[in-house]
């Protein structure tokens, strides 16, 4: 197996968390036509939280868990008390107003933490290597994948499945038609922002102990979010998925070929698509 | 009197140049009024695509970054080109808003507005790969500023002051002629409805594409200056967060209003300034004034003070 | 109905799927220069989307459109309106914030395509569309309004609007879709003698529910059925086709 075959299986492994990164924006869009420009931030404040839960109470399994309902719980309190009032404006006036709240969950995160980067320890039964043949594959990678491939299951379920996963599906064609059936649309929309925040939270979590955890996590993270959604299609499920990896596969394999170059073939692959699939790869219109 | 100043166009010359000569007065130095003139001019440019065309860019701090690249580039390797410069980072603005502008205009809504963040990350990453051209993270230093001709006289930090408010002036006073024309009144058309406005006949991707354009080349011509400013160019003026900045400045002084914009960018650079020095987490400050306008003043403070004026005054008659 | 050799618009074959779902079959269609041709046929019979295939807003999927001999079948909906295609929509589509007068402007301007990239010259000093909106103004009998803004006119008023807007464009087509949805009864008559007075200098397409109106002004109905035409021909014929009759009404009548 030659270096790039493995940069690239690598590569899914960042995808999986691109993935569960963009998967909650692309289904808050879907449902309620709210653009969040704060995920990135809240990628960035699950990072944290993760790393200060996993200190405290030496459980990095516990800090996981935190980073999702953390973000969650934020999520549902700033939709009740300010998101929704954004419903009936224009996507570029909930944009801005998201943006502004990146400004200050960012800043409170610094203001709790300081505002430099920070080590994250990876548990120990994690921090090992699995030998695939000749080539070292850091057990971390394998578990990411497999609570991503856990959580991409259990969306599928859920939304395929449940009778919430109906709802929301619906609600995606016509919410007004929800609120006419009688189900409690406020409701419906809490719950899915929380999974969706939540989701960005637990990426945010996992990626810690990858990256460290630093104040700019947030900005690089919303791009990425959107560039996966963008190239995926919004609305879709499948869409973030498949972009996701292919986001995670180029970047790994461009940090093989070129290293300085590999944040700069993200964009240039995401254009090339683009041009050809103006709608993205599973987009509806 | 902002009405009057609204429909005189030598009254708003006149504002504008009060703007200028008063800048170094309220900022204390003629470094930091030029900073605020600088982006100024950028927040206006944005002023065209937001609130006359309607498209929210994120691309904006790349159209600045470029400009003050190019500047930097052209200066370093000729000094003799004096102002000329200056025009070609115009025309560097432009191409690239070209560019950037025929893989994202033909989406529409949210998904324009991803497209111009991610190609601002691209502008980001592309000037980190290439420090041959850029310097990377150091950025292009050293950069020889043009004479103005009038140092001998007033110095060299005013004589720059000079060059900076007179392109201010008559970059602001363009965009003015710019909106009140009949592509002006084309691009409002698309911004109010666009389904109409093509059925009507008007190339909607045409226009945008042109006003795309138009931005470019003057939020790359305020780069060119900042650079020229600060004699280096940077790497952050081609980050995210300029492009954020640059936004800002245009809704806090209004999507629309072109005057306001210079107060969004005095606005803003206070900020920076004053509460930086007294809490370094002021960005929270930014965050809440933000959405606060964006809620409760959409119109921005210049739109709600108008707004205000208007009501006590004869309703408003026809726009034309 | 068509003018021998050379029609005025032609469709062949025109058609519009949605995915797999077929909206529009296979249309053959043809207008001369002047007349009323309306479009009748139950809800989903396939009428707006022929429009918006005919109008530009859609492309269609198969098939061809000639409009005075040009093949405008990939032209954009922007370009065919500088041909001399103008329509309306069903769900009045104007410029809200503006007046009726400046909604008028706009409309004039958008065909004379140079002038809406001249971004160096004054906008009020322009006059010719001026005159083209006043003199719209004055046809509709809308001038009392030319200051009001659209968003605060009944809906009467802005339905009249809403074809000024095709009037200003000075066309040689107009396709109205629905001009009298949602009228109440007052306000029909004044659209249909306006109609009336219309397909003497145009040519007309329309779509309408109100049969009464279409079967009174047409000169030709092609009656849509599931995305095809079922019969074709003058008001009276159509108005005893036993196949028309069934798809709307059933068979008792």
């Amino acid at each position: 197996m030659n270096i790039y075959l493995f940069q690239a299986l690598n590569g899914l492994g960042v995808g999986m968390v691109y993935f569960l990164l963009s998967v909650g924006l692309s289904i808050i869009f879907g449902l309620l036509g709210f653009v969040n420009f704060a995920h990135g931030a809240l990628f960035l404040i699950g990072a944290y939280t993760a790393m200060f839960v996993t200190a405290q109470t030496g459980s990095f399994l516990l800090g996981l868990a935190a980073s999702f309902a953390v973000v969650a719980v934020i999520g549902v309190v700033a939709e009740r008390w300010l998101l929704r009032r954004t419903y009936r404006m224009p996507h570029e006036s909930q944009i801005l107003i998201t943006v502004g709240l990146t400004f200050i969950l960012t800043e409170g995160v610094v203001m709790i933490f300081g505002p430099e980067s920070q080590q994250v320890p990876m548990p120990d039964i994690l921090a090992g290597v699995f030998m695939l043949g000749a080539y070292p594959v850091p057990v971390y990678r394998i578990f990411i994948f497999a609570v991503c491939a856990v959580v991409g299951l259990g969306l599928w379920f859920l939304f395929e499945r449940t009778l919430f996963g109906a709802r929301v599906r619906a609600g995606n064609e016509s919410s007004e038609m929800l609120n006419l059936l009688g189900i409690r649309v406020s409701r419906v929309y809490a719950l899915t922002f929380a999974l969706g925040t939540g989701l960005a939270g637990l990426a945010g979590g996992l990626a810690a102990p990858l990256r460290g955890a630093d104040p700019s996590m947030g900005a690089e993270a919303i791009v990425i979010a959107f560039v996966v959604v963008v190239l995926g299609g919004i609305g879709s499920f499948s869409g973030p998925l498949v972009g996701g990896l292919i986001i995670g596969v180029t970047q790994s394999m461009m940090s093989a070929i070129w290293p300085e170059g590999a944040r700069l073939a993200i964009f240039i692959v995401m254009a090339g698509i683009l041009l050809v699939m103006p709608k993205g790869l599973f987009g509806r219109a | 009197m902002l009405e009057k100043i609204k429909h005189s166009s030598g009254l708003f010359c006149l504002a504008l140049a009060v703007f200028a000569l008063a800048m170094p007065l309220v900022m204390g130095s003629t470094a930091t009024a030029g900073v605020v003139l600088v982006f100024a001019i950028a927040a206006a440019a944005c002023n065209l695509l937001l609130g006359y065309a309607g498209l929210l860019s994120f691309a904006q701090g790349s159209f600045f970054g470029v400009g003050s690249y190019v500047v930097g580039i052209v200066l370093k390797s000729a000094p003799g080109a004096g102002m000329a410069a200056l025009l070609v980072c115009i025309v560097a603005g432009m191409v690239v808003a070209l560019a950037i502008g025929m893989l994202s205009i033909r989406q529409r809504g949210i998904y324009f507005v991803m497209i111009t963040l991610a190609m601002a990350q691209l502008a980001y990453f592309a000037a980190l790969s290439f420090p041959q051209l850029t310097g990377g993270e150091n950025g292009l230093l050293d950069i020889p500023r043009p004479a103005t001709g009038i140092e001998g006289l007033v110095g060299e930090g005013v004589g720059q002051y000079a060059l900076i408010a007179v392109v201010f002036v008559l970059a602001i006073a363009f965009l003015r002629i710019v909106v009140r024309s009949p592509f002006g009144r084309a691009l409002d058309a698309v911004r109010e409805n666009e389904v109409r406005a093509q059925t009507a006949g008007y190339d909607v991707q045409m226009l945008k594409l042109l006003a795309f354009c138009l931005s470019g080349g003057l939020t790359a011509l305020a780069g060119a200056l900042y650079a020229l400013q600060l004699r280096s160019a940077p790497l952050s003026n081609i980050d995210l967060m300029t492009s954020e900045t640059i936004l800002i400045m245009a809704i806090l002084g209004g999507r629309r209003s072109l005057l306001g914009a210079a107060f969004g960018a005095l606005a803003m650079t206070l900020m920076a300034e004053q509460l930086s020095q007294w809490w370094p987490r002021w960005q929270m400050i930014v965050g809440l004034v933000l959405i606060a306008v964006v809620l409760f003043a959409p119109r921005g403070l210049g739109g709600a003070w108008a707004h205000w004026r208007d009501r006590r005054s004869a309703p408003a008659g026809d726009r034309a | 109905m068509t003018t021998a050799g050379n029609p005025f618009l032609r469709a062949r074959g025109l058609g519009l799927d949605y995915g797999r779902f077929t909206a529009v079959g296979k249309i053959d269609l043809e207008l001369g220069t002047t007349g009323l041709h309306s479009l009748i046929g139950p809800n989903g019979a396939g009428k707006t989307s022929f429009f918006n295939i005919v109008s530009g807003r859609l492309p269609a999927s198969r098939g061809s459109l000639m409009f005075e001999g040009q093949d405008i079948t990939r032209s954009g909906a922007h370009r065919r309106a500088r041909l001399g295609m103008a329509r309306s929509f069903q769900v009045t589509s104007l410029f809200g914030e503006s007046s009726v007068l400046h909604n008028l402007q706009m409309a004039a301007m958008g065909v004379a395509p140079s002038r809406s990239y001249r971004f160096w010259s004054n906008w009020a000093r322009e006059t010719q569309r001026l005159d083209v909106a006043t003199e719209v103004l004055r046809e509709l009998e809308l001038t009392r309004h030319a200051a009001t803004p659209v968003a605060s006119l009944a809906h009467g008023v802005q339905r009249v609007v809403e074809i000024g807007m095709c009037l200003a464009a000075r066309p040689r087509l107009l396709l109205l879709d629905e001009p009298l949805a949602g009228l109440g009864l007052a306000d029909v008559p004044r659209i249909t003698e306006l109609l009336q007075r219309l397909k003497v200098r145009y040519a007309v397409l329309l779509v309408e529910h109100n049969m009464r109106v279409v079967m009174g002004i047409s000169d030709c109905i092609t009656v849509m059925f599931q995305g095809n035409v079922i019969a074709e021909g003058a008001p009276a014929a159509i108005r005893e086709n036993a196949q028309v009759r069934r798809v709307y009404l059933g068979s008792q009548s």
